[in-house]
């Protein structure tokens, strides 16, 4: 159609008019457009992050003793705790693919602060006492336990324990050591200190500092399992089992078995870690969806106002437009036309500026984002743990082309009603 | 009885509501012969661009019969007067009106590309119309860089584009020195024959070019003369 292609070139030539308005329409879109795509290469890869939690937690099973939270040094004693030698027959469970064995106590400190210390195998996952069905924790300095630690006396810190004893990131050195009161033992709740003097105990090497995103679970220290069973005495008992289900749709099968073989255990499946998940991260799924409406009205906004100058200021062309033959729908297909280009040029400063700058500015927006709704740390563990991509995949481009139609649509909408109302000889005499 | 480009009977136009209602225009009974140059006269006020916007098919009247080209424009929808525009009329304003960031050609184009002209057949005939107004030399000009007379025989030439049956121009050398006002004249009035062409204007040179001219006074014919000839009494 040679009117449209005439149009549209008419369109082009009518952005230029005042180019320091539409500069300034560009330099506002644009940034918006990018934080659009920022804002999806965000949740798409917390999106990722998600599924992988819930499949996660979803074939995971936690034993624990009847009625406990299976803290080694609770009321009742060892004796309230799984006995060790079940796990041969738990690993033998058909769909059970991996057995967890874990240790806990539980560690008042001076100033009435609650500590947990955690006993697991080398290779296991690090999880903390509480929420411990999403996963481990992320190192934040230092090493992961070796094989080679077990028995050893080696301790993972969480940042804010370690802030207790004058540890920060900034002047950690791997190898530190602390004196741990043993409390069970020892009697009465002692002051853990880093330093050279023992203090009734034994000193550990602090090889690596954690970050759980929380206050509580960074008061929580891990030690390689053989080492916690020596120090706690806690040789023959287990804290809670954690079992990995080979598929989801075999937890049920498997939870029967347990019950079964083993009445005194309480079970624990998907629905504690399901909650946790679906309230932290479900949140932030709708503040990514929230955006990307927000995005669309700003950008359509700012277009809208350009267009609603221009259509103003050029009352008198169209007018004339109409008075030598244009229709109204030929009308339509400019305006149209200038809101959809101007949208475009947004959309394409927007892409341009994510495909060279995506990856810095990305990480500062989750956190001006995302992170607002995460607490502490998290915001930047979380982040690192994620696999995102910042490269305009053409997902991301077509995304940009809708978003486009939707700004330009949304922008040209004044105008329109403009146009429509427009009688040639009220033009003509304005 | 020879063929009319125009027929209008009984055509009242008012403007406004309640106390400000006037009625700019009412015309008992008017009609023109095809392929003569109508001039329309008088003073400030008394209804020529009224009467030139309800015949160019751009205003509705409020009542009464109008037949313009073999259309009768009182009974055509919204859609349909646009169709009018395109093919039936060209339009000649006071302040030449063209798209100031369109070069002369396209501006010319422009109005034979909605009539729906291919590229090529609109570009061929604003080309051709540029030269027969003397601008082809100016094809490529903004209307910026044009003189006043040189915008308005670009106007000119984009009136004629769509071979219309019928000029219409308002005040054509109102904005014009009287030098360039002349030129304007003798290319609207060259027209007649091929063309009907009405014009309203103060200008004397026009009213002296014209087959006939109607005097308005109040929205109402006052009289209608025929340069040259006895003048007729206007019918009331
Ligand atoms: N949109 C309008 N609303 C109200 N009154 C109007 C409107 N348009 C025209 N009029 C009135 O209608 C009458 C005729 O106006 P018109 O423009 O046709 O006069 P004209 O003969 O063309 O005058 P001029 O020589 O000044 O161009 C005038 O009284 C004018 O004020
Ligand atoms: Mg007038």
């Amino acid at each position: 159609m040679p009117i449209q292609r005439f149009l549209f070139r008419y369109a082009w030539r009518n952005l230029w008019r005042v180019p320091g308005r539409t500069l300034l329409v560009l330099a506002l879109t644009g940034p918006v457009f990018l934080s659009l795509l920022l804002m999806l290469a965000n949740s798409d890869a917390l999106e990722g992050q998600i599924d992988r939690l819930e499949s996660e937690t979803a074939t995971l099973i936690q034993l624990r003793g009847r009625s406990t939270f299976g803290h080694i040094n609770q009321a009742g004693g060892l004796n309230k705790l799984m006995p060790a030698s079940i796990e041969s027959a738990l690993v033998r469970l058909p769909h059970v693919i991996r057995v967890e064995p874990y240790l806990v106590a539980i560690e008042p400190i001076a100033g009435y602060y609650m500590t947990l210390h955690i006993g697991v195998r080398p290779g296991d996952a690090q999880r903390l006492a509480t929420h411990g069905e999403v996963g481990g924790v992320d190192l934040v300095a230092g090493r992961n336990f070796t094989s080679a630690d077990d028995g050893d006396d080696v301790a993972l810190l969480g940042l804010d324990y370690a802030r207790k004893m004058g540890i920060t990131l900034d002047n950690f050195r791997p190898g530190e050591s602390m004196f741990i009161k043993d409390v069970l033992r020892d009697g009465e709740p002692g002051v853990i200190k880093v330093g050279t003097r023992s203090i009734g105990g034994r000193p550990f090497r602090i090889v690596g500092l954690f970050s759980s995103g929380y206050s509580f679970g960074d008061n929580q220290m891990f030690l390689p399992y053989r080492t916690f069973q020596r120090h706690y005495g806690a040789e023959g008992r287990v804290s809670k089992f954690f079992l990995r289900v080979d598929k989801a749709v075999n937890v049920d099968t498997v939870t029967a078995a347990i019950r079964n073989q083993f009445p005194e255990l309480d079970i624990i499946t998907r629905a504690d870690g399901a909650r946790f998940i679906s309230s932290a991260l479900g949140t932030m799924r709708r503040i990514g969806r929230i955006w990307l409406g927000a995005t669309v009205l700003l950008a359509g906004a700012m277009v809208l106002f350009a267009m609603l100058l221009a259509a103003d200021e050029r009352i008198r062309e169209l007018g004339t437009l109409k008075a030598v033959g244009a229709s109204t729908p030929n009308l339509a297909i400019l305006l149209i036309s200038e809101s959809m280009l101007l949208a475009g040029l947004g959309a394409t400063l927007g892409g341009t500026l994510y495909a060279f700058f995506g990856e810095i500015i990305g990480r500062s927006f989750f956190k001006a984002t995302f992170g607002v709704y995460l607490p502490g740390q998290y915001g930047d563990s979380l982040l690192d743990n994620m696999l995102v991509s910042y490269s305009l995949s053409p997902g991301l481009v077509i995304v940009l082309v809708i978003a486009t139609t939707l700004v330009g649509g949304l922008g040209s909408l004044y105008a329109l009603y403009k146009v429509h109302r427009l009688s040639p000889v009220e033009a003509l005499r304005s | 009885m020879s063929q009319s480009i125009f027929e209008m009977r009984a055509v009242i136009k008012r403007y406004g509501v309640g106390v400000t209602r006037i009625e700019a225009l009412h015309i008992v009974e008017l009609d023109a012969a095809a392929g003569g140059v109508m001039v329309l006269a008088g003073p400030s006020g008394s209804g020529k661009s009224t009467l030139l916007h309800l015949i160019g098919g751009m205003d509705r009247a409020n009542s009464g019969e109008l037949y313009v080209a073999g259309n009768s424009l009182h009974s055509l929808s919204t859609a349909e007067l646009t169709v009018f525009r395109r093919h039936k009329v060209g339009f000649v304003f006071q302040a030449f009106n063209l798209m100031p960031n369109l070069t002369a050609l396209e501006n010319v184009m422009l109005a034979a590309e909605f009539a729906g002209l291919s590229s090529k057949e609109a570009k061929h005939r604003a080309s051709a119309l540029l030269e027969r107004v003397g601008l082809t030399k100016r094809a490529d000009h903004r209307p910026g860089q044009l003189s006043g007379g040189e915008q308005q025989r670009v106007a000119i030439a984009r009136a004629l584009v769509n071979r219309p049956a019928l000029v219409i121009a308002d005040e054509p050398t109102g904005n014009l020195d009287s030098k360039t006002g002349a030129a304007i004249i003798e290319l609207l009035t060259s027209l007649k024959g091929e063309q009907s062409v009405i014009i309203a204007s103060h200008d004397e040179r026009i009213a002296a070019a014209a087959d006939r001219v109607i005097h308005l006074a109040d929205g109402r014919i006052e009289r209608d003369e025929v340069p040259g000839g006895a003048p007729q009494k206007a019918s009331v």
